[in-house]
């Protein structure tokens, strides 16, 4: 039923814009009709005019000239023509004027260039009539319902008021960071703001890669969990491995600032912190035994890992800075380029992997205490900072280190010995003392390898 | 005229006796036809005549106006001293035109050929003229009161006819 009802609907609907179709057509054609009559009675018009321009231009060369004079339409009477050159004019609406034969012959004029314009208007009204008749045929705007009409909300002005707009923001924000630019250049140029700068940046690096060790470890369990793992242990132990992760965090700082209290403690004498180090790879070689002794399947042993974290994750970190700082103290005593250098190692020393570090305890057991670096398969993340602010340790060491140009050194710019002069100053102001004696002996370390190159330069 | 009309009422009695559901349809069919009839036929006859009509009465008033202007010429004298006019050049466009001989005048006697006449044989010509034409226009009135008769007629016939239908209903 309502299928019939809806078809008669439609159909009722497709009649009706039969009808409005057929109506608007003949619309049209009337309009066409009306528009082609009146081009004729203009045409008509001009061609009467033309042919009076033509006796006018005829009558007046002669005084006079003979012709049938009309009595009425059925009779003529024989007469001439004269005053050829007056000529009685019909106004409309009872008004004759007088003119001579070329007066009339402008008014002639006129009047049919009047009438080429009326002509002119209906060959545009008949175009646009047969445009309206034709643009629907040839577009099917009939066609569908469903279309939508083009509306442009934009217009070119408003375009280009906007681009003029755009333009001086976008010179506002470019002067902003201009400044902006400007400001952090004179920050750091004083050299209390650049240390300041330098010991939170630091700190930063520091617990930056602790974190992302931590989280490259923890990734590492969860892919392996992920293999063949239940899922609730793999949940339980990320969820310890969270908490253990901000616990060792926090230890590690409280660590960072132990060890950089002790630094100068342990700067004098080596001997107190090779024993150190010894009872540190012992316990080392202890966690490395038990990791051994369970490696039975990755997840165990990663498993285990996150427990020796967790249980000795604190001393891990202080053997990590240690072996870190035992590479500051002996470039120290032997060479300069080589305590940068390790410098920069100590970071990935950082991310050693455990294999790497029992095979370090082989060797350790025998008197011998030898240190090898090897990179470990985690790339660390170094940032790349262009600038001239020291993010890292390896910043520092591009920083000093660049390689120099060839021409000789004018007296004039030193640019890398005037910040060495500026860092002593620098140690007066500071506020925490401990931070300051670290600082102290980077500095002096970064000084004495800059003293030691550049007398090779 | 008279005998299609003839023929429509013959087809009409002939064929409508037989059967009434027939007659029925015949009569439809027939009012149709009645219908078509006046409209296309008798209608387009009457405009013609009307037309035609109009025509006559036409060149009646030109005859009758040359006339008074031919009597005028002869009362006023006009015809010896002759007499100043404006012609038309067209579309209003008038030039002085003087006429020295108005005894003379040329007439329009059909299909474009003028003959030239006295005044006085123009008046005769003219009043043969009007009295032919006066001639024409009583026939034409006849034919047209005949055409608007047979419309009246027919429409007499299919009121009858509907009529008659209600009736039955």
């Amino acid at each position: 039923m309502y299928n019939i009802v809806a078809n008669n609907a439609t159909m009722e609907l497709e009649q009706m814009k039969n009808y409005q179709r057929t109506l608007l057509n003949n619309v049209f054609a009337q309009e066409l009709e009306q528009n082609e009559n009146q081009v004729n009675t203009w045409n008509d018009y001009r061609n009467k005019y033309k042919k009076v321009i033509e006796g006018l231009e005829v009558y007046p060369l002669s005084v006079s000239e003979n012709c049938m004079v009309p009595i009425g339409k059925r009779a003529l009477m024989k007469g001439k023509l004269i005053h050829t050159n007056e000529i009685l004019v019909y106004l409309g609406d009872g008004y004759f004027a007088k003119y001579s034969a070329s007066q009339a012959i402008s008014l002639c004029k006129r009047r049919i260039a009047w009438a080429d314009k009326m002509l002119k208007d209906l060959e545009a009204e008949r175009n646009l009539y047969e445009m309206k008749q034709y643009l629907p045929l040839k577009h099917d705007i009939f066609g569908e319902e469903g279309r939508k009409d083009i509306l442009e909300h934009w217009n070119e002005n408003k375009l280009d008021e906007w681009k003029i707009l755009h333009r001086q923001r976008e010179k506002e924000y470019r002067q902003k960071l201009v400044q902006l630019r400007e400001k952090e250049k004179t920050d750091i140029c004083t050299e209390e703001d650049l240390f300041k700068r330098l010991d939170e940046l630091e700190l930063e690096e520091e617990l930056k890669d602790e974190i992302c060790r931590l989280e490259a470890e923890r990734e590492d369990s969860y892919n392996d969990l992920k293999e063949g793992e239940v899922y609730d242990e793999s949940e339980e132990d990320s969820s310890d491995s969270d908490e253990i992760t901000t616990e060792t965090i926090e230890e590690e700082l409280q660590k960072l600032k132990d060890i950089q209290t002790n630094k100068i403690t342990y700067n004098i004498p080596d001997l107190n912190v090779d024993t150190i180090q010894d009872k540190i790879l012992d316990t080392n070689v202890k966690t490395n035994e038990h990791l051994d002794l369970t490696v039975n399947s990755s997840q165990e042993e990663l498993k285990n890992n996150h427990s020796s974290e967790s249980k000795e994750g604190i001393s891990k970190a202080t053997n990590a800075k240690k072996t870190g700082r035992v590479s500051f103290i002996e470039p120290c005593i032997t060479k300069n380029t080589e305590n940068e250098e390790i410098l920069i190692s100590s970071e990935k020393s950082c991310f050693i992997s455990k294999q790497d570090k029992t095979h370090d305890d082989s060797e350790n057991e025998e008197d011998i205490i030898r240190i090898e670096f090897s990179h470990s398969s985690h790339i660390p993340n170094i940032s790349t900072s262009s600038n001239t602010e020291i993010q890292s340790p390896i910043d520092i060491y591009k920083l000093f280190n660049a390689p120099k140009s060839i021409l000789k050194r004018s007296p004039n710019d030193m640019i890398p010995n005037q910040i060495a002069p500026l860092l002593n100053e620098e140690s007066s102001t500071d506020t925490e003392n401990e931070v300051e004696h670290v600082k102290h002996s980077i500095y002096n370390s970064v000084r004495k390898s800059n003293q030691g190159k550049s007398p090779r330069k | 005229m008279t005998s299609r009309i003839v023929n429509l009422f013959c087809g009409y009695t002939r064929k409508g006796c037989s059967n009434e559901s027939l007659m029925d349809l015949q009569t439809q069919q027939k009012i149709l036809q009645f219908e078509t009839f006046v409209n296309d036929v008798l209608k387009a006859d009457l405009a013609k005549l009307a037309e035609k009509l109009d025509v006559k009465n036409a060149d009646v008033a030109e005859f009758l106006q040359l006339k008074s202007v031919i009597t005028t010429f002869q009362n006023t004298n006009v015809e010896k001293t002759g007499f100043k006019t404006k012609v038309d050049i067209g579309n209003n466009f008038f030039i002085q035109a003087h006429i020295p001989d108005a005894s003379k005048i040329l007439l329009d006697v059909g299909l474009g050929h003028y003959v030239e006449f006295d005044l006085a044989e123009a008046l005769i010509v003219i009043n043969v003229r009007i009295k032919l034409l006066e001639k024409q226009i009583a026939h034409l009135r006849k034919v047209i009161a005949r055409t608007n008769a047979h419309i009246k007629l027919i429409l007499i016939v299919i009121r009858d006819l509907q009529g008659i239908k209600e009736n039955n209903e």
